[in-house]
């Protein structure tokens, strides 16, 4: 675990990801647990106390859990809750246009955001993923939605893009991103408008307009370009200038750690991720 | 009028191939009782349907119960990871997979609820798990908006987990009540443990969830929904998983035999299932309430 006077990736990653959320959206942890849960009660926190969290799918609003627990469904997000509301609450308010903002995880992303959290065909054998609950759904319908990923850096151990995380197009369409094989998202007629940013244990991107590919934007201070399209199966579209990820105060790291005492924002990260410290703070 | 009955008559309204709903989600107040009954009475060729599942998935799949699974999610999380026997059965095609949106499968059920043969949702389409089923896409005849319309699921069973009943067969479950309430109103038949049997002026004090008319048997289950949690009575067992998970993952299956031996054969009742589980680990289960600290200690072995 870091120091007081230093951060880790695990906490510099939650605070890029809660940057994402603007004051009085309605945000929603969708299939993943512990980093966007973070991220998001410390956007509430802090820039954004007018959000409004829902944590997952028992319908806690607002919650205010004495620490976060390692599993997605647990009393302790029912804690000091403004509302639990039912689970099909949720999906009207998505159904609705009433979800501003979504996180989606994938064991497997690619260039136009779509994610698949179902089955990777890796020739001669196929891995099941757990699936994506909600992701197919709700990546049609909330009005904008957050990709993350720990697993960004190439996996080294087959030819590429083959070992990437980043592919350039995904084995399996889970969570609907701008373009898919055959179609793009506003010719499918869909209510949402699809993956607005990426962040990664590299970096952050967002998606150029006019094609709906992944933008290089910003890097954490230890990876370079080269880092990332080394570690990214499809070109990577830079465009300007790529600037650091912005140092996160020390207000904002030591509210993460009330949040989340027990450290489950770490167990999302390859152990070889965790080493890395950081020592700016803005 | 009683519909208090044990779990050996309960198995016996699940016939082979019967299309099974579970309720309760991931580590929260999943059917676990009733999914080992099904197991002890050997029955086969399963169809699971429900939103995200781990243990009351991945034992009856080890145990070679199921033919297909229509689930949103089955796995243990960033906790414990992956389902290890779902994913080797599916893997080798032992088991299919029909993987369902917990939105999507949401409106299938209230469908059927409703007695309609399908719902219009807001258009859906462009993901592979949309387009594997085939769903009719509209536009709506007032307004010319997109819609995707989603055919009714009926559940032969609804296999429910509750915190308390009464004789009549009302449940009450404590919040969230995830997608059992409308998973018991689509299905045929609704077959439901309880950790507790109470009269039915408690059961009116506490209110009916599921009210006796969409239930057809209740089985007094304590510890019924172990080792997932069954908040306020417990929280999960999380090293009852982890022995789950590692204990039974190797190749010979020598490991997974001696865990349906123990957990599943030789703990065929309630009685025997709850004097088998360890009265040190129980009182941690039970004490979250105490304090922060107690409530921790449940998940302690997630700290790194």
């Amino acid at each position: 675990m870091p120091r007081i006077d230093e951060y880790g990736i695990d906490e510099f990653m939650a605070v890029a990801m809660a940057q994402c959320i603007r004051d009085g959206e309605v945000v929603f942890n969708g299939v993943s647990v512990a980093l966007p849960l973070v991220a998001m009660l410390l956007a509430k926190a802090t820039h954004a106390p007018r959000m409004v969290v829902i944590g997952g799918l028992q319908g806690a609003v607002n919650p205010r859990p004495p620490f976060l627990p390692p599993v997605g469904l647990d009393w302790t997000m029912l804690r000091g809750a403004d509302a639990v509301v039912p689970t099909p609450q949720i999906f009207q308010w998505a159904m609705a246009g009433r979800l501003d903002l979504l996180y989606l995880g994938g064991g497997q992303l690619d260039q136009y955001g779509n994610t698949n959290n179902s089955l990777i065909r890796d020739p001669g054998r196929e891995v099941k993923l757990p699936g994506g609950a909600g992701a197919s759904s709700l990546s049609c319908y909330a009005r904008r939605f957050v990709i993350w990923t720990t697993r960004h850096r190439s996996k080294g151990d087959r030819p590429l893009p083959r070992g990437h995380t980043f592919v350039p197009l995904v084995d399996w369409v889970t969570g609907v991103g701008h373009r898919t094989h055959d179609s793009t998202r506003t010719a499918l007629g869909l209510q949402g408008r699809g993956p607005a940013w990426v962040v990664t244990n590299l970096g952050v991107f967002d998606f150029e307009s006019s094609s709906g590919r992944m933008r290089f934007r910003q890097r954490f201070p230890d990876v370079t370009i080269d880092d990332v399209r080394a570690s990214t199966g499809f070109e990577v579209v830079v465009d300007g200038a790529v600037e650091e990820v912005p140092a996160p105060t020390r207000a904002e790291i030591s509210v993460l750690r009330r949040l989340d005492p027990l450290a489950v924002r770490r167990r999302e990260f390859p152990s070889s991720e965790l080493s890395r410290l950081f020592r700016r703070f803005s | 009028m009683g519909k208090v009955c044990t779990l050996d008559e309960a198995a016996a309204l699940v016939p082979d191939g019967a299309l099974v709903g579970l309720g309760g989600g991931l580590t929260l107040r999943e059917p676990a009782a009733l999914v080992r009954m099904l197991v002890r009475a050997g029955r086969r060729d399963l169809h699971l349907v429900g939103g995200a599942h781990g243990y009351a998935v991945d034992l009856p799949c080890a145990a070679g119960c199921v033919r297909l699974v229509q689930h949103s999610y089955v796995g243990f999380e960033h906790d414990l990871g992956l389902a290890p026997h779902f994913r080797r059965l599916t893997q080798t095609r032992q088991i299919h997979v029909l993987e369902d949106d917990e939105l999507v499968l949401y409106y299938k059920l209230q469908a059927a609820a409703l007695g309609l043969t399908y719902l219009p949702l807001r258009r859906l389409d462009g993901s592979d798990t949309t387009r594997q089923h085939d769903y009719r896409q509209e536009t709506c005849p007032y307004t010319g908006v997109p819609l995707t319309c989603v055919p009714a699921l009926t559940p032969d069973v609804a296999l429910i987990h509750a915190n308390a009943a009464d004789e009549s067969g009302n449940l009450h479950i404590a919040v969230p009540v995830l997608l059992d309430a409308i998973l018991a109103a689509a299905s045929r038949t609704v077959i439901a443990t309880c950790e507790r049997l109470v009269s039915h002026r408690q059961l009116a004090a506490l209110g009916a969830t599921v009210p006796a008319l969409e239930v057809a048997c209740v089985v007094e289950a304590p510890w019924g929904a172990h080792p997932t949690a069954c908040y306020p009575d417990y929280a999960y067992d999380r090293e009852h998983l982890l022995d789950y998970l590692e204990g039974t993952s190797d190749r010979e299956g020598a490991g997974l035999r001696q865990y349906l031996d123990h957990w599943v054969h030789g703990s065929a009742t309630p009685k025997a299932y709850s004097a088998a589980l360890d009265p040190k680990r129980c009182a941690v289960l039970r004490g979250w309430r105490r304090s922060k600290i107690d409530w921790r200690k449940v998940f302690e072995h997630a700290e790194n």
